[in-house]
């Protein structure tokens, strides 16, 4: 380490030097913009400034992507729908979800089968699905679910996972052992396994139970790791230096050990974030996910998935070459964030 | 040895019992009564109540939760709902074509992914290092959805190299003609997590201060390898297949279901759709039991192949 | 003169570090003769280790560059221009090495005799039965005994001793003209570190052996090393025969390394530290007097331990229990103002110990009668602190210097203000020898001395009547560790605290004690008044302990 910092007015904290590690990685800035970007689409398109009308059917019926634009496969793709989801039915890939839209679609035809008068585009940036809504809308809107999912699930899980193995490795005892039952309880059930479980059980599709599933079961991890980041810290000579001075449990567990845990926590919060947002599109496109008017990067590909036979590959596209984008970013974002926080670098 | 094995044995026990009792609460308190879902939804109150008291949950929730324990020990879960087949009958045909398509997966897996860590330990900090642990990553991050409704489309509906979807009676045509295009498709997201986490087992130990030792000695660099690295290194790659073993017991969910192979994994999706209990019950306390006993033998088998640790 | 066996020549060498490279040798050029014990004696920085690394071919190439002029002549060959293939085949063969800590050096899951055989097979290209012969015989060689059951154990069946025997006779097996030998001795204890030693000096008479011996302690090669090379910071200071050095030394950071080191013979007031003698290199230090250290019939008891003991339970079997005892039935006193000093090797039990005087673990039986002074403070923090070895691992590294100082008043001082705290912490800081302009720094700016200064400051905080020092001076080098000493003498004499010092070191346990009690497997072997213990030690394993401590060069 090179000392070039020797004036006494500043000092960098271990934090201040993670974060000079974490800024000399190109790769590692860009997948963080990459991330950052991501969940800026997703606040965004939260809060209502951006994908706003990304119901609306502004164009034809899978109208091609703009780059696309010949005017022979324009008349193609204009003659296409009718046929196609007759093809669909024909086809009869499993699709959970086919029942319910015919439902609508016979109830009320109108709204999903326009008459062809009317103006409509007939190309968009990244084309359009079924009913001619834009593609690259229902991407940003997708994404929306997919990453508060992710984030929020993410973050109930390391959550649980933190405070539950903090108690269980500074405590010890039995302590110790009632919580790591509970961890063998929870792990012995393979992970998918569960969460199909519980989804057939409450057999209720909204966001809010998806982020309950996957944060009540994704915490082991967590746990496992901090339980052992606090049974080796509480031996550490620092803290037994805060008990010879009489510092309390509390304040030897969260003021002591906690920050030293923190690359631990951060970089688990990272990893769950992509395990859950892999696990979310499983779910809703085996439709045990979001209910059916809710827009998500699983229900995308379950569209598409009918799509792709006919050719019309541009759903697909978008909404798997965003999650690729955005697992990818993540995943080095983790790698990066492993090597920069790891306290060993300093020490 | 036996002492420990006992003593595994024991505390097995209360972790059984916690799963046994996380089905239970889960099933018959969150679920609801499932017999609103057997009768339909122009159920009368007789019939209801009929229902009711064929599946014993009029009965108070000790009688229910025994009657379940019953089940478990003797096997028999009853009838699914919605096929009326047995759950046994279901779980034992239903388990060789998860096998047929798991088994060479995994050993594939295993194989190449071994290869591949070592062949980057040995190159570590190289250009083939780090370009194999960005396509990794890469490839990683890609949905098992995209592999397979691409690879489908591409290799058996375009290019017709394999078939669309389906399963045989026979086993070798199942493995040569059905199985073939599933496997590799599973294989593209499986291998990089395996790779990059058999990199980190065989870095660990190449930085040990024994294979300093065994460089003073002269030995060349693939004895190193091989004969002290590798034989560490297999300490935690061969506990961590073990532990992996119960996988295949719930079949691959995605695989199966695209590719209409008639697995484990394909039933527990078709029994969620349809909220068929029992199904769901079974395999969920049966996995986790096989679960328990995979890390029982992943223990053995670490303290048998690692001298320090002594079977007391 | 022949030509040397070995010949150094301006080594320099290079640790790359992204797109800069920092140096880690400059200029490093001595020989070694046939059949000479060289000694490369340095602190922690030195590149001792490295010089060692670069001759065996042994550091990693993408990370490190070695100058171009740099020779290191064996025989006809320049090793550094030799490839990665020709190196190999000199390793073992020609050149053995074993290193700092057996335990980890040997293959954990291969045993003994698979790694001896591994060796002898590649070098003497001999079949499995003789190969197994040689190996056996090899093994009675370094002093194993009953090699037969040996040869099929595994490393950590062995004891740190006989781990280290194997591994110097794995160096041996190819009969190398050149053993280097990197701290062989550092992780074991006196009396086992002092038969390491005979060993390798009988095999050196009896093979015509070089030794290249790398070592912290320049103490302990004066009995047997021919030749010294004092390293410091990646320079050589001084090179010349052991008599020399040890009689005549011409350079002040070598007379320095002799000095700091308290001895058995001495007790100065103050130990000499390496910047005094680095600013006056002409003329010597002036002779301090000497201080005197004992109980007399004055000092009042302050602390007196009764039949304590630890006991940690041990599973065995289905259900049954053993017990383990740390410590049995200890009993001591302390006095006011006094140091009682604890000695003991590993296993003894006495970090157990100072962790129970402390507090931290609780008594399984025994008990403490305080002085009635005390009765006001027992059972706080204000009775009793401790200084623990590691000074990397005692300061929390999330917090800065202030915030590890004022934590101690924070939580027993509610009443003072921030101001107050501040101004105590600088009072503090400056008690210990640092500037109050560190105070907004993180630990790990500073070096393990000063981090250790840090540990002590914050224990005044509470103004303790007792510190305990858990080979608190341990892990630091000696240069270092003089400075610490002088400072907890400094505030015994300023503060009258009384002082627990526990280390496996017994020179700087008589230095530092008034008395001195040597444990051994939990029990105490023998109290007494620390000159009398050391001059006439009246039990056998106290005599062997004294015995085996390196006593520089003798004529």
């Amino acid at each position: 380490m090179n000392h070039t910092t020797t004036s006494p007015s500043f000092s960098p904290s271990l934090w201040n030097l993670a974060c000079a590690r974490l800024v000399r990685d190109k790769i590692g800035m860009l997948s963080l913009g990459i991330v950052l970007f991501f969940i800026l689409l997703s606040v965004g398109s939260f809060t209502g400034l951006i994908a706003q009308n990304w119901d609306e059917e502004i164009a034809v019926n899978y109208a091609p992507p703009s780059f696309l634009d010949t005017s022979k496969e324009h008349t193609d793709t204009v003659s296409r729908p009718v046929i196609a989801r007759q093809q669909i039915n024909l086809y009869g890939l499993h699709d959970p979800l086919s029942a319910v839209l015919n439902q609508i679609e016979l109830a009320h035809p109108q709204d999903t089968m326009p008459p062809n008068d009317e103006k409509k585009l007939t190309h968009l940036l990244l084309g359009a699905d079924k009913w001619g809504r834009s593609v690259a809308l229902k991407t940003i809107k997708g994404s929306e679910t997919s990453i508060m999912v992710g984030l929020i699930a993410a973050i109930v899980a390391t959550c649980i996972g933190t405070v539950l193995g903090a108690l269980a490795g500074y405590f010890g005892g039995w302590v110790d052992d009632l919580l790591n039952w509970f961890y063998n309880v929870f792990t012995a059930i393979p992970y998918l396994l569960l969460i199909f479980a519980i989804a057939a059980v409450l057999n209720q599709k909204g966001v809010t139970t998806i982020i309950l599933i996957l944060g009540l079961t994704g915490w082991t991890g967590v746990f496992r790791l901090i339980r052992a980041e606090y049974l080796k810290h509480r031996q550490r000579e620092y803290v037994l230096a805060a008990k010879a001075m009489g510092a309390s449990h509390y304040r030897r567990m969260f003021i002591h050990i906690l920050p030293n845990t923190f690359h631990v926590i951060l970089v688990q919060l990272s990893i769950n974030v992509v395990g859950f947002i892999k696990s979310e599109v499983i779910l809703s496109f085996l439709g045990f996910g979001v209910p059916v008017d809710v827009v998500s990067w699983g229900s995308m590909l379950n569209e598409a998935q009918n799509e792709l036979v006919l050719g019309i590959w541009w759903q697909l596209l978008g909404a798997g070459a965003a999650m690729a984008i955005l697992v990818t970013a993540f995943s080095v974002l983790t790698d990066t964030l492993r090597d920069a926080l790891d306290p060993k670098v300093v020490a | 040895m036996w002492a420990f094995f006992i003593r595994r044995l024991l505390q097995m026990i209360p972790t059984l019992l916690g799963v046994i009792l996380l089905v239970f609460f889960l099933f018959n308190w969150v679920g609801g009564d499932p017999a609103y879902i057997l009768a339909g939804k122009m159920a009368s109150p007789e019939d209801i109540a009929n229902i009711r008291h064929q599946l014993g949950i009029d009965q108070p929730w000790y009688s229910q939760l025994w009657i379940f324990i019953q089940q478990i020990v003797s096997g028999n879960f009853g009838d699914s709902w919605a096929t009326h087949e047995s759950v046994s009958h279901i779980f034992a045909t239903r388990l060789g074509p998860s096998l047929v398509l798991l088994i060479p997966m995994m050993v594939i897996e295993t194989v190449s992914a071994v290869c591949f860590a070592l062949l980057v330990s040995v190159f570590r900090r190289s250009i083939l290092d780090q370009s194999l642990m960005v396509l990794s990553t890469v490839m990683m991050s890609i949905s098992l959805l995209v592999y397979i409704i691409v690879g489908q489309y591409i290799f058996a509906s375009w290019l017709g190299w394999f078939p669309v979807k389906g399963w045989g009676d026979s086993l070798w045509r199942n493995l040569t003609y059905y199985a073939p295009l599933p496997i590799f498709l599973g294989l593209m997201v499986s291998i990089a997590p395996s790779l990059r986490l058999y990199r980190t087992f065989i870095l660990d130990e190449i930085n040990q201060d024994y294979v300093r030792t065994a460089r003073a000695k002269g030995l060349t660099e693939s004895r190193v390898l091989f004969k002290h690295v590798l034989k560490n290194a297999a300490i935690p790659i061969l506990t961590n297949l073990l532990m992996s073993l119960p996988g295949l017991l719930t079949g691959a969910f995605l695989l199966e279901r695209f590719f209409a192979i008639p697995g484990i994994g394909r039933e527990i999706i078709l029994a969620v759709e349809r909220s068929d209990f029992p199904i769901i019950k079974a395999a969920t306390v049966y996995v986790a039991i096989a679960t328990m006993f995979a890390n029982l033998a992943a223990d053995l088998l670490y303290r048998y192949l690692d001298p320090r640790v002594s079977l007391k | 003169m022949n030509k040397p066996l070995l010949s150094v020549q301006h080594l320099s060498l290079f640790f790359k570090q992204g797109d800069t490279s920092k140096q880690v040798l400059n200029d490093i050029s001595f020989d070694i003769e046939k059949g000479q014990t060289l000694a490369l004696v340095g602190e922690s920085g030195s590149g001792k280790s490295v010089t060692a690394l670069a001759i065996m071919g042994l550091l990693p190439e993408d990370l490190v560059s070695i100058d171009e002029h740099s020779t290191i002549n064996w025989h006809d060959q320049n090793l550094t221009q030799l490839s990665r293939q020709q190196h190999r085949q000199l390793r073992g063969k020609k050149i053995g090495m074993i290193f700092q800590d057996p335990m980890s050096s040997l293959n954990p899951v291969m045993t003994v005799g698979e790694q001896l055989m591994e060796g002898i097979t590649l070098h003497l290209s001999l079949g499995y039965k003789e190969a197994r012969l040689r190996a056996l015989e090899l093994l009675s060689e370094v002093g194993i005994p009953e090699p037969n059951r040996r040869f099929d154990a595994y490393p950590h069946e062995l004891s740190g001793g006989q781990q280290q025997r194997v591994m110097i006779a794995m160096a041996i097996c190819g009969e190398p003209q050149l053993l280097i030998a990197d701290e062989p001795t550092t992780a074991l204890d006196v009396t086992i570190q002092r038969q390491i030693l005979e060993l390798i000096k009988q095999l050196t008479n009896e093979r015509h052996m070089a030794v290249l011996f790398i070592t912290h302690d320049l103490a302990l090669v004066g009995e047997f090393a021919d030749k010294v090379v004092v390293m410091r910071h990646g320079s050589i200071r001084e090179v010349g025969i052991t008599r020399t050095i040890f009689k005549d030394a011409q350079d002040p950071y070598t007379r320095a390394l002799l000095l700091c080191r308290p001895s058995l013979a001495h007790r100065p007031f103050h130990l000499p530290v390496v910047e005094e003698l680095l600013a006056a290199p002409h003329h010597g230090i002036e002779p301090q007097r000497e201080r005197v250290r004992g109980i007399g019939a004055m000092d009042q008891v302050l602390m007196s331990v009764k039949g304590v003991s630890k006991r940690f339970p041990v599973t065995q079997g289905l259900f049954s229990r053993t017990y383990f005892d740390a410590v049995k039935d200890v009993s001591c006193t302390l006095y006011r103002g006094k140091t009682l000093g604890i000695v003991g090797e590993s296993g003894s039990g006495k970090t157990t110990l100072g962790l129970m005087l402390a507090g931290i673990i609780p008594m399984t039986q025994g008990h403490i009668d305080y002085h009635q002074d005390l009765h006001n403070v027992i059972g706080t923090a204000q009775l009793i602190q401790i200084i623990f070895q590691n000074p990397y691992a005692s300061l929390n590294p999330r917090f800065t210097i202030f915030q590890i100082i004022e934590e101690p008043l924070l939580l027993h001082f509610p009443d003072m203000t921030r101001q107050q705290r501040k101004q105590e912490v600088e009072r503090l800081v400056g008690l210990v020898g640092l500037s109050s302009t560190m105070l907004s720094r993180y630990p790990h700016e500073f070096s393990g001395g000063q981090r250790q200064r840090i540990a002590i400051a914050r224990c005044l905080a509470l103004k303790p009547h007792i510190l305990v020092c858990d080979e608190s001076v341990s892990a630091l080098d000696v240069s270092v560790q003089a400075q610490v000493l002088n400072l907890l003498q400094d505030l015994q004499d300023q503060f009258k605290i009384s002082l627990i010092f526990i280390s496996h070191d017994l020179s700087v346990v008589r230095y530092m004690s008034d008395e001195i009690m040597v444990m051994h497997q939990g029990r105490v072997v023998e109290t007494g008044q620390s000159d009398h213990v050391i001059q006439s030690p009246q039990m056998p394993y106290t005599q062997n302990l004294i015995s085996a401590i390196p006593k520089g060069y003798l004529l």
